[in-house]
């Protein structure tokens, strides 16, 4: 208990509430901007905290990290950017909610489910982080395949229009993820013979390419009513009552996959968000909804994103393994003052644990408020005369696409994804697909080589571990529920009123 | 209503242009001061590597030490790709005046054996060395081998069988994990895993893979939380702060290879200039902060001279060459496709 009020003390000194608040604005802004990650500013920052305490530098870099999360989603409602990867889901609902005139509260709802999933992910490592660390050791490459067989059932919740040209989308993303060394003989493939290429496409071009530019193009060549938008609901950045219990169960569900994933190594955010989504729209009575502005499709993706953090942090702390590039980066925060993550540390730097615990509890608050914030004030930006604004995005797209990798190189492979997407939209495919194959299929294809030369190339290695066959069988779940509810409620209910009222 | 809009737009373009004229002001300053005495103005460094990895945190480390040497500041710009390809090409086509120079680890002893570059280090002017990252190999705290010996055994009645994880191939690591197999006569199940070394120690830790090759840092924290231990470090001596550790050459097996970091400028710096960046960076490298985070990293620290430094790199060569063709990697020196 000494320890707690201790660590209490620590926190709750002026400079350190502050330390935490610049680290959230950081994060916020960077997130929200496009190209520069939360994880790029933390890598920056990282030496500037060598001259500081273990304590003082922890808490402006964990208060980036879930910041910079957060951040992503203000740009992925307002302009369909998603400021980072974790934020590409959000897009989906957050921006058509925003193109009704909601965008307040839009991003009020992102910054609540945030804030609730940023909560529970913390509460977890505070209580059950042995058990999840343990948990996530059992993860070898059979059950990330398997994981990421999951992830790309999505599809059929994020290609709701059409699951044809969903399909197709899917699969260029697939084949976008194959630039490069392959994982196995480091044999390149697609790269043209360019240097630039020979580590993969890069992420962030390719984001500010497929969403950002080819919004852009999209507003300039379209019709220009459609600029005029309504500021209706400008005053309510705090969800509705109804919004929050609408959402209530998406955002616990979203909270404990964010967190069992955030926990596992080499996952991450953004396949948190993007498994949250899927099974969010495939459990729910009429996927058909989603990716017009539901709440729920901004509910799902930002609070696993955020209970990620929580997750990420309990390998970390744990047992000193760094599960994600943040994590990898942090362990540098640590060693750079001789104490080591990992058990040792719950006996050598109890009270340096402690402040890390109740430091992210402050620093979950402190992006919440700067979410609300934005959700008041960032519509105003689309008040902005377009004249102004349209320009004002592209040279921030140019600008973020660049400084990914710092590579001029960069700007030209976001124009041409930009204008690959824009007619792609004008032919109806939609983007998000290529996303989700982009980060999936290389982890499949990495875990399902790494498998089968782990087996000696026997396939029944991912049906006889039991995680990997508890994915195998959620796939199948989640592909046939639709169709099987479906059947289930003709059957019963013959009488097509009752039905209407499922 | 069309007039007050233009009004505005006029007074928009204006201040662009002032912004313009304002940002573009440092590269007049440059005109100007480019006949003072070296250095005069910032110098940039290349980096091919991501900030937060090793090699960074080794430049956040040197730089201000060094630039208090050089009294000029030191801009680090990271050129991310292909192992240091794209920083390399970079520094390689940039003007040797000495405002322009790069890091680079042992990949630069890699790329031109696998084909990804056609020059190697003799493209550049290596003026010091930093410090080195030796290989380890590792096994899960209650594996059944007590030493690289019983584990070579075990690996020489169970060829192809037991499972090391390893970082990409053609990865510095990965080639360390080639070297020893070729000197135990042995070979392993090498399963690959994307990235640094650190995702492979992870699945060894959660007992997916027999063994895993990583540096001592990338090990140090699941050795520390008694995961996992290292059966042998691949340095010529033992590490000065975990002297515990026995190294594979004193196990009879002789492998000593590690990842090194070099600094370099463009060919064509004048000797004088290299002897100044020379200078201020050993300086740097010989102070307590330095060495403290060496230590820290769990590196080693290493001094070479611009002369011994181009010596090392060309036995580097050698060796990395052997490996990578005994290892039956693609070997296109020279070749373009």
């Amino acid at each position: 208990m000494d320890v707690l009020f201790n660590a209490m003390g620590q926190v709750f000194q002026p400079h350190m509430v502050l330390i935490i608040l610049l680290g959230n604005f950081i994060g916020v802004v960077v997130g929200a901007l496009p190209g520069i990650t939360g994880s790029m500013a933390i890598a920056i920052l990282l030496p500037l905290t060598f001259s500081m305490s273990a304590a003082e530098g922890l808490m402006l870099l964990l208060g980036i990290y879930p910041g910079g999360i957060f951040g992503g989603s203000i740009a992925a409602i307002l302009l369909n950017l998603p400021g980072d990867p974790p934020a590409v889901m959000t897009t989906l609902d957050g921006y058509p909610m925003a193109q009704k005139g909601e965008a307040g509260r839009a991003i009020g709802l992102s910054t609540t489910a945030s804030l609730i999933g940023s909560l529970f992910g913390v509460l977890c490592l505070i209580v059950i982080a042995p058990m999840l660390a343990k948990f996530a050791l059992s993860f070898g490459p059979p059950e990330f395949f398997t994981l990421c067989v999951f992830g790309l059932s999505s599809i059929a919740a994020v290609a709701t229009k059409d699951l044809l040209t969903g399909f197709v989308a899917c699969c260029l993303g697939l084949l976008l993820g194959e630039v490069g060394m392959d994982p196995v003989f480091s044999v390149q493939r697609f790269t043209f013979g360019q240097v630039e290429l020979q580590s993969g496409i890069p992420f962030g071009p390719l984001i500010i390419g497929l969403f950002g530019l080819a919004e852009l193009f999209r507003q300039t060549l379209g019709p220009l009513e459609k600029l005029e938008l309504r500021m209706k609901q400008i005053r309510k950045v705090f969800p509705s009552w109804e919004d929050m219990k609408k959402c209530s169960t998406v955002m616990l569900r979203g909270s404990i996959i964010g967190t069992i994933i955030g926990a596992l190594p080499g996952a991450g955010a953004t396949i948190a968000a993007i498994i949250s989504y899927n099974v969010t729209a495939g459990m729910d009575k009429d996927p058909k909804r989603f990716g017009t502005g539901v709440p729920e499709g901004i509910a799902a993706p930002e609070s696993a994103n955020n209970a990620s953090v929580g997750g990420a942090l309990i390998p970390l702390l744990t047992l000193g393994i760094p599960g994600s590039t943040i994590t990898a980066i942090l362990i540098g925060a640590f060693m750079v003052h001789d104490i080591y993550p990992g058990p040792l540390l719950f006996v050598k730097h109890l009270d340096l644990v402690y402040v890390i615990f109740i430091g992210l509890i402050v620093a979950s608050f402190g992006f919440a408020l700067f979410g609300f914030l934005s959700a008041r004030f960032g519509p105003l930006v689309l008040k902005a005369p377009p004249g102004v604004i349209i320009p004002m995005i592209a040279i921030f797209c140019l600008v973020g696409a660049y400084s990914a990798r710092e590579n001029v190189w960069d700007i030209g492979l976001a124009v041409f994804f930009g204008v690959a997407a824009y007619f792609m939209g004008e032919f109806g495919i939609s983007t998000p697909p290529i996303i989700l194959g982009y980060v999936l299929g290389p982890l499949v294809e990495e875990n399902f080589r790494s498998s089968l030369k782990l087996s000696g190339g026997d396939p029944s290695i991912f049906v006889t571990r039991p995680i990997s066959l508890v994915c195998l069988l959620l796939t199948v779940v989640i592909l046939f529920y639709p169709v099987w509810r479906k059947r289930l409620s003709k059957g019963i209910l013959s009488d097509r009123g009752a039905m209407d009222k499922l | 209503m069309n007039a007050r809009i233009s009004g505005r737009n006029r007074k928009f373009f204006w201040a662009l242009l002032l912004a313009g004229i304002l940002v573009s002001l440092p590269v007049f300053d440059e005109c100007w001061a480019q006949k003072d005495a070296y250095p005069s103005r910032p110098i940039t460094l290349l980096t091919g590597w991501a900030a937060g990895g090793g090699t960074s945190l080794v430049l956040s480390i040197i730089t201000p030490l060094a630039e208090r040497q050089l009294k000029q500041q030191i801009v680090i710009s990271t050129k991310e790709g292909g192992s240091g390809a794209i920083s390399l090409t970079t520094l390689k086509r940039a003007k040797p005046d000495g405002y322009t120079i790069g890091i680079t680890t042992s990949a630069i002893n890699v790329h031109k054996f696998l084909g990804t570059l056609d020059f190697g280090y003799e493209a550049f002017e290596p003026f010091i060395a930093l410090n080195s990252d030796p290989g380890g190999i590792n096994v899960k705290i209650d594996a059944p081998w007590k030493n690289l010996k019983e584990f070579i055994e075990h690996a020489r009645k169970n060829p192809e069988k037991v499972s090391v994880a390893g970082s990409n191939p053609g990865s510095v690591t990965r080639l360390e994990l080639h070297r020893l197999e070729q000197a135990a006569g042995v070979l392993f199940n090498v399963i690959s895993f994307k990235g640094a070394a650190g995702p492979g120690v992870t699945s060894l830790a959660g007992g997916h893979v027999d063994a895993a090759i990583a540096t001592p840092l990338e090990s140090k924290a699941l050795r520390e939380a008694g995961k996992v231990r290292m059966l042998g470090v691949m340095s010529e001596e033992r590490l000065p702060h975990e002297s515990q550790i026995p190294t594979c050459k004193e196990q009879g097996f002789d492998v000593v290879m590690a990842t090194h970091r070099v600094l370099l400028a463009p060919k064509g710096t004048p000797p004088a200039i290299l002897k100044i960046l020379h200078e201020a960076f050993k300086k740097a490298a010989e102070s307590k902060e330095y060495d403290n985070f060496v230590k820290s990293q769990a590196s080693l620290k290493m001094y070479l001279t611009a002369e011994q430094t181009k010596e090392f790199l060309a036995k580097q060569d050698v060796l990395f060459k052997e490996v990578i063709e005994k290892a039956g990697l693609k070997l296109e020196k020279g070749k373009k496709k």
